[in-house]
């Protein structure tokens, strides 16, 4: 699944560290997720989006396949 | 205070669980060399005792368990089950493919309990394997 955390982080110039502390986990769970190696689960997803102020939808995107699928 | 610092107290207490565990093992198997095989223990708490150091495997696996289940980083809990996975791969494939050479070719015997012991040292493997595939090792590789 592809998302916009690492723009949304730049955004507000906050580092992964920053990130993961806002969030209560790893620097590595953040670069993880931001690098596409893993997907939170929904309960991280909403904490991300009340992080971040935005919906999930706004923050994490289908990959391409999914949507043409559809 | 950082997630990583406050994520501490769990590590913390897998390592204060495996030392003791580690205690408990060599205690037993120091035992059992004394006891049994020094001064001949026979009987019923010779059998107990002789299954001491094999039941403190179980410890491990246990302490292992906790680490999973206390862990409040979800991604990290993640790469503890994957290096499950790894280890009881390799030490029930290892256990099976001897087995079988035990069987039909003439190799020496294997005593059971490196099985276990190969699956301590598959958690390291496993830890490597989430280091090249996830980019990190997990905090208790």
């Amino acid at each position: 699944m592809n998302n916009r955390l690492r723009v949304l982080r730049a955004e507000r110039q906050w580092s992964q560290q920053d990130l993961a502390d806002r969030l209560e986990v790893s620097r590595q769970s953040v670069n993880a997720i931001e690098t596409g190696k893993y997907d939170p689960s929904l309960p991280l997803a909403f904490k991300i989006a009340d992080v971040f102020q935005l919906a999930i939808e706004e923050i994490f995107l289908r990959d391409v396949g999914e949507q043409a699928a559809e | 205070m950082s997630f990583a610092s406050r994520a501490k107290p769990e590590k913390l207490r897998y390592l204060i669980r495996i030392a003791f565990a580690m205690v408990i093992y060599l205690g037993s198997l120091f035992a059992a060399e004394i006891l049994i095989e020094d001064q001949g223990m026979s009987g019923w708490p010779a059998y107990v005792l002789a299954a001491l150091p094999g039941l403190s495997f179980a410890a491990v696996f246990w302490i292992f368990v906790r680490l999973i289940v206390e862990e409040r980083d979800e991604y990290f809990r993640m790469l503890y089950v994957r290096q499950v996975l790894v280890a009881t791969g390799l030490a029930l494939t290892a256990a099976a493919v001897w087995g079988f050479l035990e069987t039909y070719m003439p190799v020496p015997h294997i005593r059971a309990f490196w099985w276990p012991t190969i699956w301590c040292f598959g958690l390291g493997v496993g830890a490597v394997y989430n280091k090249i595939t996830m980019g990190t090792y997990g905090e208790c590789a």
